[in-house]
């Protein structure tokens, strides 16, 4: 028999012309605790929604447990064994933590549940996850948290008697204590001969928690070793495959002590009491891990969402905007996290979508110069160098990077003074991320000032001038260029002290 | 990066385009109509006749369609007609009785705010509370028509001064019907509004994403309301057409304008989730509508029937529109 629990060979994937794997390999040995890594964009989800049944590969194999496989779909892989919890939890809030266990599978005569066996079997396997810990079974499970619903997830995972259990950036919104008990979870599992293929981006974790690692980088698998042979440094040069300092241009630092926008106590019911300023010609950095309240911050500053109290000063005036319209008029742009559902109109073309807000430049009296509107389009879709025949393809059919170029050209063209970014670079390959870097040094040098949302700590570091990191609502700490390390800024993401 | 456009590009482009599909079918309606009644349908007091019977229908599809582009509704445009209708009448009664013979703007005015007014409060209404405009318009709707058998009584009554009465029957130069003139001069009006204005991009971008328009700066709330004061305009001049066609307020005048209004800017490819169609496109909608119903009268088919052809066009209009999505 094979000492192999799951073995992915050749597997590679194609999304139009985009190849996403090519020949990868995973080999997962029974009962281990398998890191996968790799940065964003190398790969990782795609091979697990391979696994999960959620793609089809193009080519490659599958063997669970020595036997091949095919996983045309999510029913097939959870047949095999397989399960996958994912950052944002599947369960269903509304119903309680045994009614989401049995979700797919649940005890019933003639269509009629029966709760009791319901009870007796789901209430197994949260016992054996949550140890006594979790008190309600049958509190509906919006009322639990991060860690809590996680728990679930899992005992779910083993009520389909999964043996190969895929766990996604687990740990991202979990505290330090949380953590340590997942852990204990993770081991147990082992010891009962579960397999568990363990995601992260958090190096230390790995090291802590897991037997082995699997290396992906650009879609191609870099090796596969046992955690005892390696160390960080092997793991990061790996991961990144170059010298880091080609990631990122050079900051030419431009920042001045004149305080463009600042804010004091901002409050709602996502943070409490903010403040802070911005420098002109500075990138400030906002970090955090999710939910920590920071896309919300620049949100009620933009006017998006209403701010219960605090005070904003814009170019040393104070300023009351509840609505964007307000913030836009006073030179704010912000391009916001999920670039389709708020940025964009992409039933229209690449010209209505850059000059959509910038009508003091293209339009007299209402009415509006086409002539202008077009030359200004054109200015910035040659600037950001966008990859399209012309200026009039509907926006529907670019893809990810240059979405994101359309909607910072759209900031652009209002010659903002202040830009909100809210990450900026997320589903970007690494030659338009690179771009948008450039673009942003650029920016500075000509006096416009960045806030810049990132969950990327390497491109936090080395991109702003300045890092705020916030935790549960509020900043915690505030570190500098020439101060600031990944270390530091985790500690202030969960809420530490530092000293 | 230039583009080689050859022929077989050229029709490609043609076909995509989204004007074409309904112009398309227009043309092939207007074939087959002038088949199957080639001494009736195909001529010229007849073609008159469709274009001015479709300017009324014509002037509410305009407004429809602005409220339509931001993914709204107004149900309620066939009273605003009625109760524009009948009050224009009433009004009108006294100053022909007293011999004015003339256009009455002070009085054309005054019942154009009202439809403005209208349309005013249902755009509050729906934008300000946030409530389904297609129940809202049911409502006043309702109320407006029930307003409108009180005040006349529920039969037609009052006139139109002999401007207007010329107005509803005569043509320009014998040719071309005064309706249908100032369907299209609105119909210009609009489209510059539509396509030449910030106004324009804003109703676009609301029908295309509300909440990226909204974050882009765009004060979505006025122009949706906006968007309804419009409808509530065009329906009142509508109203007004109306009554100089048929020469009295005629409170049950006005049935079936809603939906005719709302067929045609659909057919015409305007969906109704928003962002996509323009007056151009509604027209080919009117029309097709138009020729439908006087092919029917024609060839003399029951009533009723066509009321169901319209109906299964409709269905089919907007299965189309799906499937090409």
């Amino acid at each position: 028999m094979s000492e192999y629990a799951l073995e992915m060979l050749g597997v590679s994937k194609s999304f139009s012309k985009v190849k996403a794997l090519n020949n990868v390999n995973l080999r997962v040995k029974k009962g281990e605790i398998h890191a996968l890594i790799g940065e964003n964009g190398a790969g990782k989800s795609t091979l697990m929604k391979i696994l999960s049944g959620v793609y089809k590969m193009d080519s490659g194999s599958i063997k669970v447990y020595g036997e091949n496989v095919e996983l045309r779909n999510p029913q097939e892989s959870i047949d095999k064994g397989i399960s996958i919890i994912y950052q944002e939890l599947s369960l269903v809030p509304d119903l309680n933590a045994i009614e989401n266990v049995m979700l797919g599978h649940e005890i019933h005569k003639c269509k009629i549940i029966n709760k009791k066996e319901e009870n007796k079997f789901a209430g197994k396997y949260l016992d054996y996850v949550s140890q006594g810990s979790l008190l309600d079974y049958h509190a509906p499970v919006r009322t639990m948290s991060v860690a809590y619903q996680q728990m679930i997830d899992i005992a779910k995972s083993l009520s389909y008697n999964s043996q190969i259990i895929i766990m996604d950036e687990p740990t991202d919104s979990l505290t330090r204590k949380e953590i340590d008990i997942l852990f204990q979870i993770v081991r147990k599992l082992k010891e009962d001969g579960i397999t568990v293929i363990y995601i992260s981006h958090r190096l230390e974790e790995l090291f802590e928690l897991c037997d082995r690692v699997t290396i992906l980088r650009d879609g191609e698998y870099i090796a596969d070793k046992d955690i005892s042979e390696i160390d960080k440094d092997w793991l990061i040069s790996n991961m990144i495959g170059r010298d880091l300092k080609d990631t990122f241009p050079k900051r030419d630092r431009a920042f001045t002590k004149e305080a463009v926008l600042e804010v004091e106590s901002l409050t709602t019911d996502r943070f409490k009491d903010v403040s802070f300023q911005l420098k002109k010609g500075e990138i400030l950095g906002l970090t955090g891990l999710v939910g920590a309240g920071r896309s919300e911050v620049l949100r009620a500053i933009f006017g998006a969402d209403k701010l219960e109290s605090g005070k904003i000063k814009l170019f040393g005036e104070e300023v009351e905007i509840n609505h964007p319209n307000k913030a836009v008029a006073r030179g704010i742009g912000f391009a916001l996290e999920d670039r389709k559902a708020q940025g964009l109109f992409l039933n229209q073309d690449i010209c209505r979508n850059i000059t959509i807000s910038a009508h003091k430049k293209v339009a007299k009296k209402g009415f509006i110069n086409a002539g202008k509107e077009k030359t200004l389009a054109q200015y910035y879709f040659n600037e950001m160098r966008i990859a399209s025949p012309d200026i009039y393809k509907i926006c529907k059919y670019l893809s990810g990077g240059n979405q994101q170029k359309v909607v910072l050209a759209k900031w652009l063209a209002t010659d903002c003074k202040i830009l909100f970014l809210d990450e900026p670079t997320r589903g970007i390959d690494v030659g338009a991320k690179y771009e948008i870097y450039v673009l942003m040094n650029k920016l500075v040098q000509s006096g416009v000032s960045i806030i810049m949302i990132s969950s990327e700590m390497p491109e936090a570091i080395a991109m702003a001038d300045r890092i705020l990191v916030m935790h549960e609502g509020r900043i915690t700490g505030e570190l500098s260029y020439d101060e600031v390390n990944e270390e530091k800024i985790m500690k202030l993401a969960s809420g530490e002290i530092l000293k | 990066m230039k583009k080689v456009s050859n022929n077989a590009g050229l029709v490609k482009r043609v076909i995509n385009n989204p004007i074409s599909g309904p112009y398309i079918a227009l043309i092939l309606l207007f074939i087959i109509a002038s088949i199957a009644s080639p001494k009736i349908f195909l001529t010229f007091a007849n073609i008159t006749n469709i274009f001015r019977q479709a300017s009324i229908v014509g002037v509410v599809s305009i407004g429809m369609t602005v409220v339509l582009l931001v993914a709204g509704i107004d149900l309620s445009v066939t009273s605003v007609m009625a109760i524009s209708a009948c009050l224009f009448a009433h009004i009108s009664q006294s100053y022909v009785a007293d011999g004015h013979e003339g256009i009455l703007l002070g009085q054309v005015v005054l019942v154009i705010c009202i439809g403005v007014l209208i349309g005013l409060a249902n755009g509050l209404i729906i934008v300000l509370r946030n409530v389904e405009p297609f129940i809202i318009t049911l409502g006043t709707g309702q109320v407006l028509r029930g307003i409108n058998y009180i005040y006349t009584k529920g039969s037609p009554g009052g006139t139109v001064t002999k401007f207007w009465k010329n107005f509803g029957s005569k043509s320009l130069g014998g040719v071309v019907p005064y309706a249908v003139i100032l369907y299209i001069l609105l119909m210009v009006v609009f489209i510059v509004l539509l396509h030449k204005t910030v106004f324009g991009r804003h109703i676009y971008a609301i029908g295309s994403n509300p909440e990226a328009a909204r974050l882009s700066g765009i004060k979505v709330k006025a122009n949706k309301i906006m968007a309804y004061v419009l409808c509530g305009f065009t329906a009142s001049v509508a109203g007004i057409m109306l009554a100089a066609r048929v020469r009295v307020g005629e409170p049950n005048g006005s049935t079936g304008y809603d939906m005719d209004a709302i067929a045609a800017v659909v057919i015409g490819g305007t969906a109704m989730a928003g962002g996509k169609g323009s007056i151009i496109c509604t027209l080919a909608g009117v029309l097709i509508m138009a020729i439908m119903n006087n092919i029917l009268n024609i060839i003399g088919a029951d009533p009723y029937l066509q009321i169901v052809i319209k109906g299964l066009i409709i269905l089919v209009a907007v299965l189309i529109q799906k499937k090409n999505k």
